[in-house]
């Protein structure tokens, strides 16, 4: 099965939990997903899920300038953001429980 | 890393974004500053002025790039026939037409260099003719420009291609050369406008019809003259101004060409430069023939002080150069007139040549064959006034040197 399969159902709740305890840029968010193990998240994904994280009111985002680049965009949780991380981190857990058992009970 | 972005991740991010620009200006723009820190991270782990192709290597093409950012992003798909809103472009349709408006500026630019250069060189009017070739090419590159900006056309591979070699070039050497060409520019295009100027008058005088092609320069000349400061704030001016320039340096180049050969004619003729004709001054068998003035001199007379005709004399020039000439004599046979050698004998003999009838009439009605007749007597005399100054006969000089006469003066050669 391939993971970038896997990926699009659970990018939103990963990119939610890299910013948990950091507020983060773009690519400081690609890259704690890729330090995190998941090698195979596409960069414009994770873009476009912030994006929509953010149009959605779970993200609020400030710019820093940056003294050697563009500025910076740093997106960060906000209250409802932490609410959905709480509750599809829940989804997530009973989902993951009940497809270990399931494979436990196949193996 | 400088505050601006390098070429590679412009060009990637134009394309992205004019892959989004069915979207709202304002989120599409919300999502470049999300992605140009990292491009522009890329391209400094990539080293030194990246390729936009190795952007490529790594995130994909833009297009493709863009639909991801799509998908994930939850914004609708692109529409098939994505009209650009802003200024940017459909990169994969518009390709075509910004690659004809590049190629066609270099054409044209090429055409009108060539042109002003035959122009210039000949100081005349025709060859300007083929530029009448080149200005549809122009005209529609302009048009392609107008419409749609130079954005297009900067991203166009050969374009980026072009312009890695040239900033590179701009590293590699000092820069103060170039600094010292840019400070020169306003004067550059204020001489653009007096060379039209000055080559607009000069056609004119050579030829007055040119008088219609007089306003065509002076508007040049003043279109160039606006447009050069401008250049820097509208790239779209390249498409006039180049080409002006062109042809302004090609003029340059043909009117010093012209120059030269007008200096070099000059001390080679010692005069009248008559404008590209150059007449013969060698008759049919290569020698060369005797001039006066502008005119073919066939024979010389000579006379003495009495006004008696001098039936053999030689002519040499001041370096003791036998002035010597084709001699013509008559073919029995056919009556024509033929060559028999070349000396410089003078008087020769005159070739009579008419039509006999079988009694040996001449010039009559019947006349049907061809003669040739060759007369020795001198055709007229002359009448030598007598307060003539007559050069007093100890001081005539002996030739520097004194050549004896040809040998083979009266021969025939056959």
């Amino acid at each position: 099965m391939e993971i970038s399969q896997l990926l699009k159902g659970v990018l939103d709740l990963a990119v939610l939990a890299v910013l948990r305890g950091e507020d983060g840029y773009g690519y400081d968010v690609l890259r704690r997903l890729r330090i995190a193990g998941l090698q195979e998240v596409g960069d414009a994904s994770v873009y476009g899920t912030l994006r929509r994280l953010y149009k959605a009111g779970l993200l609020t985002s400030y710019v820093v300038p940056s003294e050697e680049g563009p500025h910076r965009k740093y997106y960060s949780l906000n209250e409802p953001g932490r609410q959905r991380l709480e509750e599809s981190g829940q989804t997530w857990r009973t989902f993951a429980t009940t497809m270990n058992s399931l494979l436990g009970e196949a193996a | 890393m400088s505050t601006q972005n390098p070429t590679a991740v412009r060009v990637y991010l134009a394309r992205v974004r004019s892959a989004l620009a069915d979207l709202p200006e304002s989120e599409v723009e919300e999502i470049l500053e999300d992605v140009r820190p990292h491009l522009a991270e890329m391209e400094a782990e990539l080293g030194e002025n990246p390729k936009v192709d190795a952007l490529i290597e790594r995130l994909g093409s833009p297009e493709s790039y863009a639909a991801e950012l799509r998908a994930s992003g939850g914004y609708p798909p692109r529409p098939p026939d994505a009209g650009d809103k802003t200024t940017v472009l459909k990169v994969k349709t518009g390709i075509g037409g910004a690659r004809f408006a590049f190629w066609g500026l270099v054409f044209s630019v090429g055409g009108f260099a060539l042109f002003g250069f035959a122009a210039a060189v000949w100081v005349r009017v025709d060859p300007l003719l083929g530029l009448l070739f080149v200005a549809p090419v122009l005209a529609i590159s302009v048009a392609y420009v107008v419409r749609k900006g130079v954005a297009p056309i900067t991203e166009l591979p050969e374009v980026v291609k072009l312009r890695e070699i040239a900033t590179s070039f701009q590293n590699n050497r000092n820069s103060k050369g170039i600094n010292y060409f840019r400070t020169l520019k306003p004067a550059w295009w204020v001489l653009c406008a007096a060379v039209l100027v000055i080559f607009g008058l000069l056609l004119v005088l050579r030829d007055t019809e040119a008088v219609l092609l007089l306003p065509l320069m002076l508007l040049a000349a003043v279109a160039v003259v606006w447009a050069g400061p401008k250049l820097k704030t509208d790239r779209r001016l390249l498409w006039l101004a180049v080409p002006i320039s062109a042809f302004v340096i090609g003029s340059i180049l043909g009117g010093a060409g012209a120059a030269v050969d007008l200096i070099a004619k000059r001390s080679y003729s010692n005069g009248s430069y008559n404008g590209g004709y150059t007449p013969s001054y060698n008759d049919n068998y290569g020698n060369p023939q005797l001039m006066y003035g502008s005119q073919d001199v066939e024979n010389i007379y000579a006379f003495d002080a009495e006004g008696k005709p001098l039936t053999e004399i030689y002519l040499y020039d001041e370096n003791g150069r036998p002035l010597s000439t084709t001699r013509y004599a008559c073919e029995r046979s056919t009556g024509e007139k033929r060559k028999v050698g070349d000396d410089n004998r003078y008087p020769r003999p005159r070739l009579e040549r008419g039509v006999q009838d079988n009694d040996g009439n001449l010039n009559g009605y019947n006349g049907s064959r061809s003669y040739c007749q060759e007369k020795a007597e001198v055709p007229f005399s002359a009448a030598i006034p007598k307060g003539a100054p007559v050069p007093p006969s100890t001081t005539a000089q002996a030739p520097p040197s004194s050549p004896a006469p040809p040998s083979n003066s009266t021969q025939p050669t056959r």
